[in-house]
Order: C-alpha cells, then structure tokens, then sequence
C-alpha cells in the first residue's frame, strides 16, 4: 500500500515540483512516515499487531457504512441526483474525522526537534503533512465508495466506477485543502502562540458549521429536488462541491451531457489542483512557524491541587471505594485538563452533538416554544441518551497519550488491584462528561416536558454509563494513558460514532416503551439499571492486569 | 568580525503574553569565532536550550538579530540550517526506524548524495562500533545507543557549526571519551561547536570559552583561568558562585532530616 501510494505521488513529480516543492525531500519524508505508521509500536503496554488489526477494522466498519451508501445509489434512478447525495455525506463525515482526528497530524510537533534544524521549506513540510493525512482519509474514503462503486459496475461502466474513485479522490483533497486553509488563515490573524490553544476551539466552530452547512444546503435546495427522478443543474448546484464532483462522474457516461454538467465538472477539478497550489505556494509560510510555537514551553500555571480537590474530593469521595480508584479518578482529572491533544479528540464531539441535538428538534424558527413542546415519541427519547454520546467518547480517549512509556508506574508502585486505577478514572470522566451535559439539559428539559421526565433523563443517563461499561469489560485492560496515539487508530471515533448511535436508538427504544406504562415500571428500570452499573464497576474492577 | 561564525545581538524571547508570558533571554549579546568550543552553561530554565532552539531554527520568533555564517537568521535560515548540525537533549529520533534508515533519513534532508551517504553511514556507526545494529530498530536500543545515533545525525552534513544541548546524556565513559575527542578535532578543523551540558567537569576540559548564563542574561564569558578566583577554582563552584546557589549542602541535609522524620 506505501508502495502504490509512493508510486502515484512519482508520477504527479512534475506538477509537485512546478509548486515549489524539494521532491526528494517530500518523498523521503512522506516514505519514512508511512514505513513508521506501519511498524508495530515496541512499548511494553502494547500488543504487537495491535495497529494493523485496528486500521483493518477500520476499514471493515466503513466498507460497511459503505454499503448502506450504496443502497442509496442503487435506488435513487438519477446518477448526478443519487451521487451528490454520496458526495455530499462522504464529504461531511470525512470532514468531521478530519477535524476531530487529524488536526493534530497536520500541526503535530513532536518531531520538531529531527525536522525543523533541518533544510526543509515550509511548502515541502506542508504538502508532506497534507499527503501523509490524505493517505488515511483517502483509505477511509475507499473503504465506504466500495459499496456504490460496485452498483456503479453493475448500472453502469468500468470508466465511470474509475472516474468514481478519482471523484472520490478529490473530494477528500477539497476537504483537507479547505480545511487546512481555514487553520493557515486563522493562524495568520492571531498570535502563534495562542494558536495551539485555538485550535480545540476552531475544531469544534468548524464542526457546527459543518453541520449547520449540511442543515442549510437541502433547506437551499428546491424540497421536490429529492422527489424528481432527474435533479437538475440550479444555482445552488455551482456552490455545491459534492455536485461538482458528481457531475464529473456523470459525464463520464457522455449521454445527455449539458453544458452545465461540463462547467460542474470543471469547478470540481479546477478547485482542487488551484486550491492545493494557492495553499501550497501563498499560505504555507509560516507553517514552520506554527509548529516551532508549539514545541515551546509556555508557562502553564495548574489551579493548586487543593483548591480543585476542596470541591471535587466530597464527590470523588461518594463514587470512589478505594485510595487506588481515587488516584486514578485524580489522575484522569488532572491529565484530561491539560492534555490538548485529548481535548482535540473529544471537545469537537460537543459541537457535533449540539447539531445534533439542533437536527433531532428541527426547531421552527416561527415558532420555537411551540416547536420544543411538540417534540415527543422516539425523538424525545433519542435526545435525551444523544446527549450523553461524548461521555462514550471521552472514555474511550482515557487509555491514549502522547507518553506511554510514562505508564511504567503501574508496574513499580505496589497496587494490587490496577483495574482500580481505570474504574476511577473512567468515574472521574463520567463526572467531569456526562453529570454536567445532563445537569444543564435538566432545565430545557423540566420547561419543555416537565417534572415527569426527570426519571426518564437518570435512566437515560444510566443507560448511557451501561453502554459504555460494556465494551470495557469486553476487552483487555488498558489503564490510563498507556497507549501510544498512532495514525491507524484514527478514524477509530467516527467508526464509534457511526456505530453508537444504533446502540444509543436502542435506548432511546427501551425509555420510549418504559414511558407507555406506569411510572413506578420507569423506577424499576432504573432501579434495575443503577444495580446494574453497581455491577459492571465490580467486574470491571476485578479485571486482571496481564500485560507480562 | 570576519571569523565571526555566529553574532546575537540582543536576543530576547518570551514564552506567553502578557501577564502570564514569562521572559527566558533578556538581551543576549555573543560573537563567536570559528573553531571555537563553547561551553554554554547556566542553571535550569536559564535559557540555555532556548538559545540552541533558536539558533537551530526550531523557534523562529524572538526578538533581536542573529547572524549564522554571515546570513540573517530570519531571511535565510534554510542557507544556514544546510551548514548547521544539531544533537537535541531530548532523544528525539524516529526510534521505529533502524539507525541506517534514520541517517540516511537525515542525509536525504540535506540532500547528500546517496552514494556519499552510504559509505558515511558505515564511517559513522563504525566510529561508535555500532556496525552491528546497523539494521536493527532503534526501539530496542539503550538511551545511550540512542543518543549515540542523535551525535551521528547531527554530524552527517559535516556541519559548520555544531549544535550539542547535553550530548553525553547516557552514554558510558568510554563513548564520553570517544566524543570529546570528536568535537576537539572537530574545533581544530575550524568548525564552531556550541556545547550545552550541566556536567561542568567535561565543559570546563574541552572549552575553549565558557558562557554562563542566568535568568536570560550572560553573567560570564571568557576563558575558564579568566573566570576563575579565590573562592571558585572549579567551574562547578564558579557556577554556584555567580548563580546564587551555595546553599546546596544545607539544602540537601535539610532534606535529609525532612525524608527521615516519616
């Protein structure tokens, strides 16, 4: 796979050399990353084969996604209709795993120190970074095109499934170009510094606007569009890059092409290559910049411990059983404070998860208060355990960090039972998660439905703690932060995410039949469901820590 | 000023903004000739590692103007930087690699032909015997093996000026030996080495001018028998001396009687 990756990279030399960049460097930097990426990561606290096991379930889980896509190219009779439709939820979802996932790729600084005393221009460090990401979002992208490229061979032709796959190609170069020239553009304006400490805010703002985006362009669109067996060129179409690259693929099949599918094809191909020399050539300066900032030690001044622990302690005290569980609840606090990268994986969650909440509601905008109230039935029951989908995230970032090989202080310090360490922690993140995001929608949600659906928001939020115990319980233990962050797991949230929120509309079915029937069977439930998670903290803290 | 390899003048550079920047060079002003040992030394947080990071280009946003082989730093660091080597104090190499494929890593980013590289390769491993791992991942290597492969990298270009922050890190005598050695003959073939260390007895041997600095300013420079004085005739005492710590024995038995009471 490097190799056929390296072999398509030679082949675009010339047009990588015609933007200023040093070939032999960028080749040689992208080879080494990539010969590293698929090298089994030495630490003690891993399982040899670990990575490539993940990249290939990675790409199981969204060949399957992929599959449900297809589905949606199969029936719809239109291919520019059925394909923008793909595009369009492709480019969103590879989108939101860009953000959330391969920000920090694209401004890591860990190796600082082997890159930047070295002749290496910014335009070369840049695209090296840029290919390296669009090396895996690419993988992703084929993974899920599987799918609809095989109708595309069954309806249609082997030229139009090869052009499919180079639509597929661009789209993730258009998004990775757009988003990293938001990133360069914004760190242009502001203090190089600060910049690190944005980024978490700009992923999660870029993550609304995605969403928002994906809300406005149907609500653009002409609703009968959808309904049409034929979706025609309008205005909207030219602004629209999954149309432009829809269309590309539908020329390709050369009957009925119009003009207009010509000039859409066109905007497709042309922002791709102008875009990546615009960003490549006039707003690489500076990267170098923005990675050497990152590598600096800012003072960073920590709340003294006891001012957190006077407030925190009482609680820790209630959820924690043992001094081992306290330490890692403290250990989780502390780390998942001021660890940015992990900030980075999860915040941007938030931001999905509010337009999420914002999609479920479909508020009328006439008539917001009437719109809230009339919102019951499933919908209701989905957003209330939607609400709590971060908190699942939030624990499954806990093993990862940047210093694994720190994580030899569970194999010195004499604790007996180490699964104490991560059942506190995973606590401590439940607290500092889930509590909160339910305490604030308590409020909304007594105005909208009242008092009554307090019951159904704890057992939601129960149901919520069981759906993530479970998974722990069913793997190896890995304690906090022992496990390197590497390239092949990231993808890995977006497979969850996809994959929750079948798990989360199984919930939302289970409170939805509870509220047909009496409330004392929602107590029951819920009695039902606090003995259960009583439970599953038992067992998870009676795991054995075999890592020798 | 001709033989002038590098020239800093008032260097300043800050970490933060505002209230919460915190100021780590306050003004440092240098000229350094060619062949030419320095010892760069101050206590912990001086600076000293902030000045190599600069110099190096890793961090390109300080105040004042520095001149590396008669180019401005700011408008022509990738001219300086083919000329510069640099051993990092932190083992930053790619350690899933062999030390074969890291050097040659390295040498490709300097654009070293391939055919100079590999017989270089062979000259630089077998300086440090380390033939025999030449194709083994540098994951399983010992931190001194590591850094040992960190020195080669930094001297792969045959650089002009040599940047070393805490070199010998790890390493057992005899490699100790081995690389004083190197960085003397280095220093009489006229290239310029910039030597970042705490360990004040191999600074004070193989220096051919010691800068002391503390608190981002230089608070000495010059020959050590210069430096030197009643109450300090070792280096580690003259650093006590000028950085306000010679406490340090009722420090440590203060924390003695503190461990013994529990």
């Amino acid at each position: 796979m490097i190799k056929f990756s390296l072999l398509i990279v030679r082949i675009l030399r010339r047009p990588i050399e015609w933007i200023d960049v040093d070939f032999p460097q960028f080749e040689i930097l992208l080879k080494t990353k990539l010969t590293m990426d698929f090298r089994s990561s030495p630490s003690t606290f891993q399982t040899s084969g670990r990575q490539k096991q993940s990249f290939f379930t990675q790409f199981f889980f969204y060949a399957v996604y992929g599959l449900l896509m297809a589905a949606i190219t199969y029936t719809l009779k239109d291919i520019f209709l059925s394909l923008s439709v793909f595009f369009s939820v492709l480019m969103v979802l590879l989108t939101m795993i860009l953000i959330s996932e391969f920000t920090t790729v694209l401004f890591d600084h860990r190796d600082n120190h082997i890159l930047l005393p070295r002749p290496i221009d910014n335009r070369t460090l840049l695209l090296s970074r840029l290919v390296h990401i669009q090396f895996y979002i690419g993988y992703i992208a084929i993974a899920i095109s599987i799918g609809p490229a095989i109708v595309i061979a069954i309806k249609f032709n082997l030229l139009a499934v090869l052009i499919f796959l180079l639509a597929v190609g661009l789209s993730t170069w258009l998004i990775l170009i757009s988003t990293t020239f938001i990133y360069l553009l914004i760190s242009r304006v502001v203090d190089k510094e600060r910049f690190k400490d944005l980024i978490t805010y700009m992923q999660i703002i870029l993550g609304i606007l995605l969403f928002a985006g994906y809300q406005i362009i149907p609500r653009v669109m002409d609703t009968n569009v959808l309904n049409n067996v034929v979706m025609p060129v309008q205005w909207w179409t030219y602004l629209f890059p999954p149309a432009w690259l829809a269309a590309l693929v539908r020329i390709s099949l050369i009957t009925q092409v119009t003009p207009g599918l010509v000039i859409l094809s066109f905007l497709g191909v042309a922002f791709s290559l102008s875009g990546a020399v615009f960003l490549i050539k006039f707003m690489s300066k500076g990267f170098e910049n923005i990675l050497g900032e990152g590598s600096s030690e800012s003072v960073k001044t920590a709340i003294p411990a006891g001012l957190i622990k006077s407030r925190s302690n009482f609680i820790r005290n209630l959820f924690c059983i043992s001094d081992t569980e306290k330490a890692g609840w403290d250990l989780a606090l502390a780390t998942t404070k001021r660890d940015r990268k992990f900030k980075q994986s999860v915040y941007p969650y938030f931001g999905f998860m509010i337009v999420l909440i914002i999609i479920i509601l479909k508020p009328d905008l006439k008539n917001l208060s009437g719109s809230f109230h009339e919102i019951n039935g499933f919908s209701k029951f989905f957003l209330l355990t939607i609400i709590g989908y971060s908190g699942s995230i939030a624990v499954a970032q806990l093993p990862f960090t940047d210093t694994p090989e720190a994580a030899w202080i569970y194999n010195v310090l004499p604790i007996r039972g180490k699964a104490h360490v991560l059942s506190g922690a995973v606590k401590a993140i439940l607290f500092k998660f889930l509590i909160p995001v339910y305490l604030i929608f308590i409020i909304p949600a007594i105005w909208l439905w009242g008092f009554l659906i307090i019951p159904q928001i704890i057992l939601a939020a129960l149901g919520i703690v069981i759906l993530i115990l479970f998974p722990l319980l069913s793997q190896k233990l890995e304690l906090p932060f022992t496990l390197k962050r590497d390239m092949q797991r990231k993808g890995m949230n977006s497979v969850m995410a996809i994959f929750s929120m079948i798990l989360l509309a199984l919930l939302a079915g289970l409170l939805y039949f509870t509220s047909k029937y009496p409330m004392w069977i929602t107590f029951l439930t819920c009695l039902v469901f606090i003995t259960g998670v009583v439970l599953l903290f038992r067992a998870l803290r009676r795991k054995r820590y075999s890592y020798f | 000023m001709e033989n002038s390899q590098i020239i800093i003048r008032n260097l300043k550079k800050s970490y933060g903004r505002g209230s919460s920047g915190n100021e780590v060079l306050k003004g440092i002003n240098l000229t350094i000739n060619s062949g030419q040992i320095i010892g760069y030394i101050g206590p912990n947080g001086a600076g000293k590692s902030t000045t190599v990071k600069i110099l190096c280009g890793i961090l390109s946003d300080f105040e004042g103007d520095i001149t590396i082989l008669g180019k401005d730093l700011k408008a022509e660091s990738q001219e300086i930087k083919k000329h510069i080597g640099y051993v990092p104090e932190t083992g930053a190499l790619y350690d899933l690699l062999t030390p074969r494929e890291y050097l040659t890593f390295i040498a490709a980013l300097y654009r070293l032909d391939v055919s100079i590289t590999e017989s270089r390769i062979v000259n630089l491993l077998s300086f440090f015997n380390m033939e025999k791992n030449a194709d083994q991942r540098m994951d399983t290597f010992s931190k001194g093996m590591k850094q040992k492969i960190l020195i080669l990298a930094g001297i792969i270009n045959n650089p002009e000026i040599l940047f070393l922050d805490e070199p010998l890190s790890g390493l057992d005598a005899n490699s100790v030996i081995q690389v004083k050695e190197l960085l003397i003959s280095l220093a009489k073939d006229g290239k310029t080495i910039f030597y970042c260390s705490h360990l004040m007895d191999i600074v004070e041997k193989i220096s051919d001018r010691i800068i002391l600095i503390n608190n981002g300013i230089v608070v000495a420079d010059g020959i050590f028998d210069e430096l030197r004085n009643e109450k300090a005739d070792t280096l580690e005492l003259l650093f006590a001396q000028l950085t306000g710590r010679q406490d340090n024995e009722v420090n440590a038995q203060n924390l003695f009687n503190d461990l013994k009471k529990n």
